[in-house]
């Protein structure tokens, strides 16, 4: 991977995390801690509060940010920089994360 | 007026004399009137006394009014056609007894026929002044024309009299003109007679449409076809400058033959335009490009009628001079290659803006962005300095799993895994690096 292709990359990702950092924020932290807390999925509960077109925006987002290299992972590193209480939240729920992850990648592939 | 019922009663309350004037206004009648009818109830015997010493109601008329008997009749009331006849008569200052003597002799034929009247009125001698007015008035009042053969001596003039005194009147200053209308406003009162007034209004008449045709038809030199001549004009005045008038509206028509032929001379004369302000060049662009515009808009109609040419698909050969006329008949000349040039000069502007507007929303979003994008080359570098950076790689690879092939466990390799060869952890079978790409 050549460096410009890293940059490209580490800015998808940076501002991917920007926009996930938004929803969040409309959404609510606490909202989101009490899901968490209740081991309810976020990402279940977003997507199925979004209509069909939302749904394919994303899914076609998604599907360029892994494409141009950038992972789940790496999302979730660059929000909880961008927001150390979600950071602080995801630590030690790996079970959780794990599942969050699935749930992306089950609604990447569906449809 | 009052009737007599109401006449004895306003005497009868009253003791002593009453004056005419008196009763006449308790009445609310006319003093003439009350007179009239104190003269009948006297000689009826009703009442006495006269104008100069006032009435007093008589026994008899004191017994009329308790019987209640008292009826008036036409002649009472003085409605008969007689008395009016004769009320007439007084009224034009005709004596009494020559009123009886000529009522008489009208009574003694047909009152209605106006010819009669006028020949019974001849007999009693009445004068013939007087006589035409009573006549006239008794014809009135009895809603009759003049008989043809008194036309002449009821009018006062004849016809063949006013023939010919038709010359005369018309010679009499009797007019003025208001409104464009000969008005008279008495004999020698006015200004002018019928005949000149009319005369003169023909002239202004010609006059306003010269003037008409003037001001349509610019400077007379390419004025419409409809337009009256001058010429045709001047002649159609010749007519009147041939009867004969006195001198005064001589001279008018006179002057106003002389206005119409100097109008005419000095609408031949070309005139020079007012020295306009000279036009800055972009002003005379500007003033191209408005017309070649409207030109565009009109379509070829237009364009044929103002000679200019059709555009040609072919845009070579820029620099020919085209002749056109403007709306008001003034000849422009305009260089096509300017008018390119210029709209060359337009679409270059609007590229530039656009291509400046472009260049400003790209330097906006490239300044939204610039922190992110400084941020991710950072983060390159430093993967490409290789302090902790091969992170996400490495976690690619953790991130692989491989299933063995004769138990199907899963495993992962260990991390820092640079190809070496891996055991699973089910049957301990080892798979080489090319076995697990």
């Amino acid at each position: 991977m050549t460096f410009m292709q890293r940059s490209a990359m580490h800015f998808l990702t940076i501002k991917a995390a920007r926009e996930i950092k938004q929803e969040i924020e409309k959404a609510g932290l606490d909202n989101l801690k009490t899901l968490a807390d209740a081991g309810k999925s976020i990402v279940g509960t977003y997507l199925n509060g979004c209509n069909a077109q939302e749904k394919a925006r994303y899914k076609r987002d998604l599907g360029a940010l892994l494409q141009m290299g950038v992972t789940v992972d790496m999302l979730l590193d660059e929000i909880s920089k961008l927001m150390p209480v979600v950071g602080a939240i995801m630590k030690g729920r790996d079970g959780y994360k794990k599942g969050e992850i699935q749930n992306l990648e089950r609604f990447l592939k569906e449809g | 007026m009052a009737n007599i019922t109401e006449l004895l009663e306003a005497l009868n309350t009253r003791g002593a004399a009453v004056p005419t004037a008196d009763l006449a206004s308790g009445l609310k009648a006319s003093r003439e009137g009350t007179l009239k009818q104190l003269n009948r109830e006297k000689d009826k015997g009703t009442v006495e006394g006269n104008s100069q010493e006032g009435w007093l109601i008589t026994d008899a008329g004191r017994r009329a009014l308790g019987k209640g008997d008292i009826h008036p009749s036409m002649i009472d009331e003085e409605v008969t056609m007689r008395q009016q006849f004769e009320a007439i008569g007084r009224r034009i200052g005709i004596k009494d007894d020559r009123i009886v003597l000529a009522t008489d002799i009208v009574w003694s034929g047909d009152y209605n026929d106006v010819s009669w009247v006028w020949r019974a009125l001849g007999q009693a001698d009445i004068a013939d002044d007087l006589r035409s007015v009573w006549v006239n008035a008794w014809r009135a009042k009895l809603h009759k024309g003049v008989p043809p053969e008194l036309e002449t001596e009821l009018t006062g003039v004849s016809k063949t009299v006013a023939a010919e005194e038709g010359k005369d009147t018309s010679k009499g200053r009797d007019y003025i003109i208001i409104d464009d209308e000969p008005l008279r406003v008495g004999e020698n009162l006015g200004d002018y007679n019928l005949q000149d007034a009319k005369d003169i209004l023909t002239i202004r008449t010609l006059k306003g449409r010269l003037a008409g045709a003037q001001a349509g038809g610019g400077h007379g030199a390419g004025s419409p076809a409809e337009h009256e001549k001058v010429s045709d004009l001047i002649t159609a005045l010749a007519p009147l400058l041939k009867k004969d008038s006195d001198v005064d509206t001589l001279k008018e028509i006179l002057a106003d033959k002389l206005e119409i032929q100097r109008q005419d001379i000095l609408s031949r004369i070309p005139q020079q335009e007012p020295s306009a302000q000279p036009k800055s060049f972009i002003e005379q662009i500007t003033g191209f490009v408005a017309a070649l515009g409207s030109l565009k808009e009109a379509g070829p109609l237009l364009r044929s009628i103002l000679g200019v040419p059709e555009p040609s698909s072919n845009p070579g050969n820029p620099g020919v001079p085209v002749q056109i006329k403007g709306p008001d008949g003034t000849p422009l000349v305009m260089d096509l290659g300017q008018v390119i040039n210029w709209q060359k000069f337009q679409s270059e502007e609007r590229r530039a803006d656009g291509r400046h507007d472009s260049l400003v929303g790209l330097t906006q979003t490239i300044r939204e962005n610039i922190p992110d994008g400084i941020q991710a080359i950072l983060k390159a570098a430093s993967e490409t300095k290789g302090t902790g950076a091969k992170a996400p790689e490495t976690k690619q690879e953790q991130s692989h799993v491989f299933e063995c092939a004769d138990c199907q466990t899963q495993f992962s390799p260990p991390p820092g895994w640079a190809g070496q060869p891996i055991k699973c952890p089910g049957c301990g079978r080892e798979y080489a690096k090319e076995e697990l790409a």
